[in-house]
């Protein structure tokens, strides 16, 4: 479970990227975080991830405060970035052997790694590639991998869609599925409302740091998503 | 954790040109350094068996260890004679390879201090800003893993890494040089060397850090290059050279030449009043104020010099790298240590009898400073320095890790 109480974030420049913003993520539950740039999308996973500290409020990731303790909180968590970035000059296998010592995963045999990267879709010959050759679309694979071994209850993911070529995408979105199905609580921040309609349970509508909206999968899911989206933003900046 | 994250340091390291590039150019240097040297070596041995038949009044036969760290060894091997009440060294070089004058002496000292030094800086400056651009430091400290794991495994797996090559030809060097008949190394030289390699091994530490902490200092691996070349150059040339410019700012110092003029200048006085003094007795007291006068010149002109020396030794020192090179060089027996024990023990040789005629004077036996004595000479506060860096540096490098912005 991923929860957010009052989570605030101001910068050093006096910037208010995040503004008393508070939500919860169930198990078995994708929440897509829509918004603009400068929405406070990342600053959001930045905090959950404790790459840096809260004004105020806190994030809990499996009842753990993520500030707090961070290590604690963050054994239940995967993170899944806009470019899944790994090194290079290792193969996929080595890549997630290592991924998954530091998730706590250690001593897993070949046939373990190669089977978690076969359910996600990557192709036999890409198990022994080295990580430079892959596509980007092999590389967010690749996350999902990463995460699927971790194997934790809550999953965080910035843009992963961002700039994947339609079948990629939609075999990215076929995995989330399947970790929905396995009972994780999905965070994906996004700009890409056609997948966020595709995907999400609930979304999120953020603006200049405010969450202004959240919304069920019932009142999109035969509605025009972008129609909504456009209308909370007016009505905020009215509202402002 | 910190098993896993050494691993995948020395790992990611093998399989980088990096790596490949710095381990044949240092396996290259240090077994062609060592193979030069041990020619330089063999004339000098050469040399040496003429000058002592030739009966020098003092001479001392080079050590096998200046192999490795040439230090003022040439200046050592020197013919030494006196007149005066002062020592003269031969002009004479040991060295006849002049290729060493046009070029710096490549041994393992200088390939360390100046060449590996910046290897290691080229190794360390891009492990945390590099990660940060490709995004895997993010990756990685998403999950579970604490930063102080992350940046003391980072530190040993590169370092590991980095010294491997290292040891693989410095090992090979000292096999080659051991296995030639020319050689022959006691107990005494085989623990010089074994420090001297350790005390190496924590210099190039030194260095490693202070790029390791360059680079949790910037976020970019290209600013992170210029601002590791910067510090590389001024500790490793600017410091060393300027320290003895600024020692003269607060020593004066006459120079040789004008020591010798002034010494000059005092004997031609005595000699013109010594003319116009009629007594004998007058005369002879007149000459022995003048060489007492002299003396007191030549007195005066060692005590500033050793001062200086001490004072730019201790202002270079603030370098690593002029650390290392006095602890080196002590420890192998070519350092400036020797250089004053020599000197000291040549005077005493010549002069003891209060005498400089060369007959009845017994032969000239001379034995270079334990590396005990080494170490308890000034030996130990360089290595202190240097560990007390290593452990500045790294101490720097956890504070700025734990304080760093992966976003």
């Amino acid at each position: 479970m991923i929860e957010l109480k009052e989570l605030t974030k101001r910068y050093e420049d006096g910037v208010l990227a995040l503004d008393h913003v508070s939500y919860t993520i169930k198990p078995g539950e994708i929440f897509c975080l829509l918004g603009a740039n400068g929405a406070g999308k990342t600053t959001t996973v930045n905090l959950l991830l404790d790459f840096i500290q809260p004004t105020s409020g806190s994030g809990f990731l499996n009842g753990h405060d993520c500030n707090k303790f961070p290590l604690e909180a963050k054994k239940y968590v995967s993170y899944v970035s806009e470019n899944v970035q790994l090194y290079g000059m290792f193969t996929a296998r080595q890549n997630l052997r290592f991924f998954a010592e530091l998730g706590g995963k250690s001593g897993l045999k070949n046939q373990e790694l190669d089977n978690v990267m076969r359910s996600v879709g990557l192709p036999e010959k890409a198990l022994t590639m080295r990580l430079k050759n892959y596509s980007k679309g092999m590389r967010q694979k690749l996350g999902i991998a990463i995460a699927l071994i971790k194997d934790p209850p809550a999953i965080i993911m910035d843009e992963p869609t961002s700039g994947l070529d339609p079948k990629s995408a939609n075999e990215f979105l076929d995995q989330l599925r399947k970790l929905r199905e396995r009972g994780k609580a999905i965070l994906m921040t996004t700009h890409d409302i056609f997948r966020a309609k595709q995907i999400a349970d609930r979304v999120g509508i953020m603006k200049q740091g405010r969450l202004v909206a959240i919304r069920e999968k019932a009142d999109f899911k035969h509605a025009d998503l972008e129609q909504i989206y456009l209308t909370e933003m007016e009505a905020a900046e009215n509202a402002a | 954790m910190l098993k896993s994250i050494i691993s995948k340091e020395i790992l990611a390291n093998f399989l980088s040109y990096r790596f490949s590039i710095i381990a044949v150019l240092s396996i290259t240097l240090i077994l062609v350094g060592i193979f030069l040297l041990y020619r330089d070596y063999c004339l000098a041995i050469e040399n040496y068996e003429i000058l002592a038949s030739e009966r020098a009044a003092a001479v001392i036969p080079p050590t096998p260890l200046s192999v490795f760290a040439k230090g003022l060894d040439e200046n050592l091997c020197r013919a030494y004679a006196g007149s005066g009440g002062q020592i003269s060294a031969s002009s004479k070089q040991q060295s006849v390879n002049d290729l060493f004058k046009l070029f710096t002496v490549p041994d393992l000292l200088y390939i360390i201090k100046v060449i590996l030094s910046l290897c290691a800086m080229l190794f360390a400056f891009d492990m945390v800003s590099g990660e940060k651009e490709a995004g895997t430091l993010r990756q990685s400290l998403s999950g579970s893993l604490g930063r102080p794991i992350l940046i003391v495994g980072k530190w040993i797996g590169g370092f590991t890494s980095f010294i491997l090559p290292f040891f693989i030809a410095a090992l090979l060097g000292v096999a080659f040089v051991t296995l030639q008949s020319k050689v022959a190394m006691t107990s005494q030289d085989w623990a010089r060397l074994g420090l001297f390699l350790l005390s190496s091994v924590v210099y190039l530490a030194v260095f490693f850090s202070l790029g390791l902490l360059i680079s949790c200092l910037t976020h970019e691996s290209a600013s992170s290059l210029v601002v590791s070349l910067f510090a590389w150059t001024i500790l490793v040339f600017l410091i060393p050279n300027l320290g003895n410019i600024l020692a003269r700012q607060f020593i004066e110092i006459p120079t040789v030449q004008q020591l010798e003029l002034r010494r000059r200048q005092i004997a031609l006085r005595a000699w013109m009043e010594v003319h116009r003094l009629e007594l004998v007795s007058d005369r002879n007291a007149r000459l022995a104020q003048a060489r007492a006068e002299q003396d007191q010149v030549t007195e005066d002109y060692r005590n500033r010099f050793e001062r200086l020396v001490t004072l730019s030794q201790g202002i270079t020192r603030v370098s690593p790298t002029a650390a290392f090179t006095f602890l080196a060089t002590d420890l192998m027996g070519t350092g400036m240590l020797e250089e004053g024990r020599l000197k000291n023990a040549v005077m005493e040789h010549l002069f003891a009898s209060g005498k400089d005629e060369d007959r009845g004077r017994p032969t000239f036996s001379y034995s270079r400073a334990s590396y005990r004595k080494a170490l308890v000479q000034g030996g130990l506060n360089n290595l202190l320095i240097l560990i007390l860096s290593d452990l500045l540096f790294f101490a720097a490098t956890y504070v700025a890790f734990l304080r760093y912005d992966v976003r």
